[in-house]
């Protein structure tokens, strides 16, 4: 099943064209990179998949539903099976790394949240930060709280921007391993990086490579 | 959302949304001060009016020896008549009875006279709200015209000044429960405007992790309402025993905090939706 669908896509933002007529499509469980230098329009087609943004041009399914044309009410249905790791983090400052994590499944009003939340921060090895506000965290305790937020409720579609760029290489193979061990239990896994280490981690991760807003499929 | 986790969310709001909540508190403290005292005194100059509405009437004298089918033709012509609340006859006897009550020391006057020289009358009770002056001068005039009638004396003249103090009262509330609304809503609207802008971060993260609008919204009600709430049941409150002392309806006191708490709800959410779309 197609889970991402892209046909022409164009995209543009202030005047400014920052994705040309990128056309791929993403099948359920596949594990993605995306590659390519800094503004290369990377973090744009992943605002794309999250329907943050909405293409200029072009035709775009994300589960099946037309991002042009989503409804409130399904938007949110798609959300709810999307698991993002902001560039920025977007984590909120004034919560501790708990409260942050169980936002989500606070939206999906969920009963398990402190068993889940803490599965999930002890799998990331940040079971010690919990009531830790995140504005006291180091980067990288910060983006292993993000990473834990987008995990916590078993997407169908993990998104990633950078999901491993303030974080020590060391533990970057952690990461990358339970990305792919959500891959393997049918996670689709798309992950937005510069950092080639990480990539030849996964063998069998389709790349694609983006320069300048086009696409390359290596 | 769970329950623990939206009142969280409530408390969080009132942790860093303090003071604009506190604003809308003491606004409607203000305005709810304000439309109390307007309700109140609508519903005073209303019972009073009312009270004093069976002092309009006309006194209708008729002249000696009036045959009865005359007078049941005029009693139901009265009766009929739109301006006229309810008639009451009194025939020589009563008149005789109603003037020695009213002038104990001269009630042996009457018995210098043959017979009892008081004539026969109605007591005409007005319609004060379909009647004015002018038309009262010109149904006074109208049933001056039957040769029977002896006499036409309006009385309780007040009544229309009364009524007319009733509807400026009347005006005066109806302009102020708007400017209620507009005072109220533009002060909500700024505040939650002020904590929308603190939440910004929060509002964000929610929508991309797909928060419905009624769970952004609900803990901003909440905490809008409350603030809103007390203030207005305070000054409902201070206004409780004036209202039982002038005896006005003390359900009445309901109407400011009912109207805060729909004002407030309705601009939480408009503010709100304008800020997720």
């Amino acid at each position: 099943m197609k889970e991402i669908l892209l046909e022409h896509v164009y995209f543009e933002k202030n005047g400014r064209t920052i994705l040309e007529d990128i056309s791929f499509e993403v099948e359920t469980a596949k594990f993605i990179f995306l590659v390519g230098p800094t503004g290369a329009g990377k973090s744009s087609l992943l605002k794309l998949i999250y329907i943050e943004e909405y293409p200029t041009r072009g035709n775009m399914k994300v589960m099946g539903y037309d991002t042009r044309k989503i409804n409130k009410k399904t938007l949110l249905v798609v959300r709810k099976n999307l698991g993002i790791v902001f560039q920025e983090l977007n984590l909120l400052n004034d919560r501790t790394a708990y409260d942050n994590v169980a936002l989500p499944l606070e939206i999906d009003r969920r009963h398990d949240v402190g068993k889940k939340v803490h599965d999930t921060l002890r799998r990331l090895g940040i079971l010690h930060k919990a009531s830790s506000y995140v504005y006291s965290l180091s980067r990288g305790e910060q983006q292993k709280i993000a990473i834990a937020r987008a995990i916590v409720r078993g997407p169908k579609i993990l998104i990633a921007d950078e999901p491993t760029a303030h974080i020590y290489k060391s533990e970057k193979e952690g990461i990358i391993k339970m990305f792919m061990e959500l891959n393997a239990q049918g996670t689709t896994c798309i992950i937005a990086t510069h950092d080639n280490y990480i990539v030849d981690m996964v063998p069998y991760a389709t790349v694609i490579h983006i320069e300048d807003g086009r696409v390359n499929l290596l | 959302m769970r329950v623990g986790f939206f009142f969280g969310e409530v408390k969080r709001l009132y942790h860093d949304a303090f003071a604009s909540l506190v604003f809308i508190g003491i606004t409607a403290i203000f305005m709810s001060v304000l439309l109390n005292l307007v309700i109140g005194g609508y519903v005073y100059v209303g019972n009073v009016t009312r009270r004093n509405s069976t002092y309009l009437k006309a006194r209708v004298y008729l002249k000696e020896g009036t045959p009865q089918p005359i007078k049941n033709v005029f009693s139901l012509m009265l009766r009929y008549n739109p301006y006229v609340d309810s008639i009451k006859f009194i025939d020589k006897k009563k008149a005789k009875t109603e003037f020695e009550n009213n002038f104990p020391k001269f009630g042996d006057l009457i018995k210098l006279f043959e017979s009892n020289p008081l004539p026969e009358n109605y007591e005409v009770y007005l319609n004060y709200r379909l009647l004015n002056a002018k038309k009262l001068n010109e149904l006074t005039k109208d049933i001056q015209r039957f040769d029977f009638v002896d006499e036409v004396y309006p009385q309780g003249l007040f009544v229309f000044k009364l009524y007319a103090l009733e509807k400026v009262v009347y005006f005066i509330l109806v302009s102020f429960i708007i400017i209620f609304f507009f005072i109220l809503s533009m002060i909500t609207r700024g505040s939650i405007k002020s904590s929308v802008e603190k939440k910004k971060d929060l509002i964000k993260v929610y929508w991309l992790l797909g928060g419905n609008t009624e769970d952004l919204i609900g803990p901003f009600q909440v905490a809008g309402v409350v603030a809103g709430f007390i203030g207005s049941i305070l000054s409902s409150l201070i206004f409780y025993l004036v209202f039982k002392f002038f005896m006005i309806p003390t359900w009445m006191l309901l109407i400011s905090p009912i109207l805060t708490v729909f004002i407030v709800i309705i601009v939480i959410r408009e503010v709100i939706e304008l800020s997720i779309n």
